[in-house]
């Protein structure tokens, strides 16, 4: 997986776009989501693992989703679900990019164990690249501010 | 789902099984650390703590404590063949920025949204700053 942060910044600038902006704070929660439990599975065994797999199967986050926005109120509910479920698909999506030897993203979870990997990048390279995607991110905020502000 | 995966993963077979399933083809070895390295023969250890001699290759260099990934021929006991190396450099700290971005996050969090009987809401005059 890419770091929290990259994942966090990578929506932060899709979040410029005018017509995410009701549910952008959202988005940021379901870009975080499928990762907020991995890192305790650092310290299990191989098989004790598997237990957090699911947090990557956009089914499994729908439904998480959607038990998460019956806490909001009624009002909210639907920006939760949407804000949450465009969250986990860019994230996802991300995380699909990295090469794995053996796949951790089981996108197709209940149904299938597949696994799917496009293998563009090693899984530790956006810290590298972290500079550039905060930049990235600065641009875009700086950009939707002047086009704001020229509106 | 959860449990499901649970028990799906008590299921899998070790690095050794896998490697030894293989029967000469390329198997792979993720996340494997560096305990020692002299000439062209590494020793290193998997997840499960079990020990493997690789005859490693002079293309990909290596050190004590480093994590990292490969693919390999199980050959005699050694593996042979390594390619398709990652280097997990960094793991620990992806692990530490990770934390960093979740605390910001979390600040943010109290800041946009709001508790009352009714349950969570969103603040209107907060939201524009996400």
């Amino acid at each position: 997986m890419p770091d929290l942060a990259t994942h966090l910044l990578a929506q932060t600038t899709i979040n410029q776009l005018p017509w995410i902006r009701k549910i952008a704070p959202f988005t940021l929660l379901g870009a975080t989501a499928p990762d907020l439990v991995k890192g305790f599975s650092r310290w299990a065994t191989p098989a004790e693992k598997w237990w957090v797999y699911p947090f990557h199967s956009p089914l499994f986050m729908a439904i998480l989703f959607y038990a998460v926005s019956l806490l909001f109120h009624e009002k909210d509910r639907p920006y939760v679900f949407a804000g949450g479920i465009i969250g986990v698909s860019i994230h996802v999506g991300l995380d699909l990019l990295q090469i794995h030897l053996i796949g951790e993203y089981f996108i197709f979870f209940p149904f299938s164990f597949q696994t799917v990997s496009f293998g563009l990048f090693p899984p530790e390279a956006t810290l590298i690249w972290l500079p550039v995607t905060i930049a990235v991110t600065a641009a875009a905020i700086i950009i939707r501010k002047l086009i704001v502000k020229r509106a | 789902m959860c449990w499901f995966s649970y028990w799906h993963g008590k299921q899998e077979k070790s690095t050794f099984q896998l490697a030894n399933a293989a029967s000469g083809h390329p198997s792979p070895f993720p996340y494997m650390q560096v305990i020692s390295c002299d000439e062209d023969l590494c020793i290193i250890k998997d997840q499960w703590e079990r020990l493997w001699k690789v005859q490693w290759p002079d293309r990909y260099p290596v050190s004590p404590k480093m994590l990292v990934s490969f693919k390999g021929k199980l050959s005699s006991g050694i593996i042979k063949d390594v390619n398709s190396f990652i280097n997990h450099k960094g793991y620990t700290l992806k692990l530490y920025v990770s934390l960093g971005a979740l605390a910001v996050l979390c600040i943010f969090c109290l800041r946009w949204l709001g508790v009352d009987k009714m349950g969570i809401y969103l603040r209107e005059k907060n939201q524009n700053s996400a």
